[in-house]
């Protein structure tokens, strides 16, 4: 484990424990060197864990999101399913998995044969329903655009997600952030209040692993400052920041890597 | 004197006001291409010109220009050199060093491309000296000079993520007491080519999916400063001019020493000569003609001049270039050495296309939720329509420029290192050794260190070397590049069929 991060032993109360088999429901949180599968129609990753595998995404998975990567440790945040392998590896669901920034070569490997495995399934994406135009979408991109809320427009949260130890903005919430600016359009001149957080995570075995300092501020500043740059017509934006308030309980820690965006109209 | 290479038929515009014609029907013995500035000479609206695969045409849809006064081709700096100097008709509006070395051997080194500012190797050089030129004359590799550390689009400095040694230093530039890293103008300098000045309404075409984000980097794409518009961030090798009108500003000042800047009215001349420029690849010396009716769509000017800019073309199923299935053969069908060579150009096509490889380690693709490696095709990045760029926009770390993959030679090598606090690069860490930081020395990011902007694949016969820096001096070397890079191992068939391809572009 690199320096960026800390780990601390602590008592795992919600998660399974290191020692034990997991079985359905079972939520697991573990780091680990991703494998790539070269498996067809798509490729499959997976992490091993306490002798067992774990499929952790397919590559262009309909819900794939962003994908682990070689030279890199993964976090992964999970539920045991008892659906039927994938890979050789159980299922998690839901599941995160976050790309820890820091280069690792020890987590560097081959692409391994997916002779045999049972590959991820092709799912078609669902048809995207016809979006109504609206004047505000004007000159915004395609894949960025969801529907424009009915009025009334009263004082709404919005939750913006990160991956472990991280500000980058992944296509989903780069998504969301069209939808908080084009509120704050509705909303007339807001309010905006802007918080960012980070978390540690309590993992199964039993340690902590703690975002780095600062990463809070980044998060709030980099938000804020994308919705000046998108010209958010505000009276003022409120920006705070604090980093790991909560205690870590191995369930909540993932939703906790965020920045709640409030628009008071 | 004769500008314009006449040897093949002329292309007819069916635009506008524009008229079709060749200007001069020199032959391609003892013609010299070369477009000086001041020269008052008219460009027609079709000039092609002879190249090592076949010949380029540069098309004026606007007509045929009257370069008389005209601020592309007029000596508006104190060096003599015009726009025109760097972006020469005869190489596709970019340069080659063949045409460079000739100009030397013309010119005994007198000439305003070899400008001390950036033409030679630093300006403390002796400048009547070859080797003080020798990154321009044997890699086409002119100076770009930046103050360090870098200022922001407001105006602002941006604090380094990094620190720069300067590890190797062959050019003497980067530890010049005057010019140098340690200066009292603290200036660090890398050696690129120039870019083609021509089929800009794709360079500029805006993602029309993502935007207004960078969709790989999860940012807001840049803004032109004066309408507040998204901008494609695909100008530059480095991003790093938003806009045609800025670009223009910035070459006048530092390329052409225009110190008093450009006038609006001289600035509108130059993007409006700029914005109608269509280029590419019209003729082949094994394929034949590109521009009849018959040959694939998407060969020649005129189809980069009806085509739309700014799509996406990425899938298997879908053609780059357009179809090229008008010179595909028949398996073990009897064919003449030039239909033989179509066959070659259409394989390669479907090879860029459809040959799947493992791309690893590649910043800003690698690193934008694809997974590292990710199986794709050359499409994946290079995916703009008719251009082959990235529509993203499309800076990247391919290693073009950082060890270990860089193939570079006898240019500055830096090491760079990290803040502990900063997002590393991904691939590399927070200790980087490079011959150019690229897209780093713009916004001061350490993840971005050797991010190079791709460009357009458009009359690339004309214009060697290739690649930002030069490294690559044929078209085969750059395939050949990819091939270790990438571990594709492709056959000999392979590597000629896709140097064909790109050769007719």
């Amino acid at each position: 484990m690199k320096g960026l991060f800390s780990l601390a032993a602590a008592a795992a109360s919600l998660v399974v424990s290191g020692s034990a088999e997991a079985a359905s429901g079972d939520r697991l949180n573990f780091l680990a060197c991703p494998q790539l599968y070269d498996t067809l129609p798509m490729n499959c990753w997976a992490a091993e864990y306490n002798g067992e595998r774990y499929f952790i995404g397919a590559q262009r998975g309909p819900d794939s999101s962003y994908l682990p990567q070689m030279k890199h440790q993964v976090l992964v945040e999970g539920v045991v399913t008892d659906a039927p392998r994938v890979c050789g590896g159980i299922v998690l669901s839901p599941l995160r998995v976050s790309v820890l920034p820091e280069l690792d070569l020890s987590c560097d490997g081959p692409v391994l044969s997916g002779d045999g495995l049972t590959p991820p399934t092709v799912a078609g994406r669902s048809p995207r329903t016809p979006l109504k135009p609206h004047p505000l979408h004007e000159g915004i991109g395609s894949f960025m655009l969801s529907d424009v809320p009915e009025p009334p427009y009263t004082t709404k949260q919005f939750r913006i997600d990160f991956d472990f130890g991280t500000d980058l903005l992944v296509d989903q919430m780069q998504k969301r952030m069209i939808e908080i600016w084009t509120y704050t359009k509705l909303a007339g001149t807001p309010k905006i209040t802007v918080e960012g957080y980070t978390s540690t995570t309590l993992l199964s075995d039993g340690n902590r692993l703690a975002e780095p300092e600062g990463l809070a501020e980044r998060r709030a500043k980099k938000i804020s400052g994308m919705l000046e740059n998108l010209g958010a017509p505000n009276r003022e934006i409120s920006v705070t920041w604090v980093d790991s308030p909560e205690e870590p309980d191995g369930v909540h820690d993932a939703e906790r890597r965020r920045v709640i965006v409030t628009i008071e109209p | 004197m004769a500008k314009v290479f006449g040897r093949f038929a002329a292309i007819a515009l069916a635009v506008g006001t524009a008229t079709a014609g060749v200007a001069a029907a020199a032959s391609s013995s003892g013609f010299d291409p070369w477009w000086s500035p001041g020269s008052g000479d008219v460009l027609p609206a079709s000039a092609t010109y002879e190249n090592a695969y076949g010949a380029v045409t540069v098309l004026n849809v606007d007509g045929p220009v009257d370069t008389k006064g005209h601020p592309f081709f007029e000596p508006i700096g104190s060096n003599g050199r015009a726009c025109v100097t760097c972006h020469q008709p005869s190489d596709g509006m970019s340069i080659s060093v063949g045409t460079l070395q000739e100009r030397w051997k013309v010119t005994n080194g007198t000439d305003p491309v070899f400008a001390a500012i950036d033409g030679s190797n630093c300006p403390n050089l002796p400048q009547d000296k070859r080797s003080s030129h020798s990154l321009l004359l044997d890699h086409g590799l002119f100076r770009i000079f930046y103050a360090w550390p870098p200022v922001g689009a407001n105006g602002k400095p941006i604090e380094p993520e990094f620190t720069i040694e300067v590890v190797e230093d062959p050019t003497g530039c980067n530890l010049d007491p005057v010019y140098g890293l340690n200066s009292e103008n603290p200036t660090i300098s890398v050696y690129r080519r120039p870019r083609v000045v021509g089929n800009l309404k794709y360079v500029t075409a805006v993602d029309r999916i993502a935007r207004p984000f960078e969709v790989k980097a999860g940012e807001l794409l840049g803004v032109d400063p004066e309408t507040g518009q998204r901008v494609s961030q695909n100008i530059m090798a480095d991003s790093r001019e938003p806009t045609l009108k800025s670009q223009a500003r910035s070459a006048a000042a530092n390329h052409l020493q225009a110190h008093g800047g450009l006038s609006p009215e001289q600035l509108e001349a130059i993007i409006k000569f700029e914005s109608q420029l269509y280029v590419a690849q019209s003729f082949d010396k094994k394929a034949g003609d590109l521009t009849t009716p018959d040959v694939p769509p998407g060969l020649g000017p005129l189809a980069m001049l009806r085509s739309e800019a700014g799509v996406i073309a990425n899938g298997a199923q879908q053609h780059l270039f357009g179809p090229f299935e008008a010179w595909s053969a028949q398996p073990g069908a009897k064919l003449d050495a030039a239909a033989e060579h179509r066959a070659s150009v259409a394989r390669g096509a479907q090879l860029f296309q459809t040959r799947t490889i493992w791309i690893k380690d590649v910043y800003n693709f690698n690193t934008l939720g694809v997974g590292n490696p990710q199986k794709r095709s050359c499409v994946g990045c290079h995916n703009m329509s008719m251009t082959g760029m990235d529509i993203a926009p499309g800076y990247m770390d391919l290693g073009t420029t950082n060890l270990p993959h860089s193939e570079a030679k006898n240019l500055p090598l830096f090491k760079l290192t990290c803040s502990p606090k900063a997002q590393p690069h991904p691939y590399l860490g927070r200790v980087i050794y490079t011959h150019d930081p690229g897209r780093a020395l713009v916004t001061g990011r350490c993840r971005e260190i050797g991010a190079i902007t791709m460009q357009q694949f458009r009359g690339l016969a004309a214009r060697p070397p290739y690649f930002s820096n030069g490294s690559a001096k044929t078209l085969r070397e750059v395939i050949e590049v990819y091939d270790r890079r990438f571990d594709m191992k492709l056959t000999e068939q392979e590597i000629q069929d896709l140097t064909n391809f790109m050769s007719v572009l």
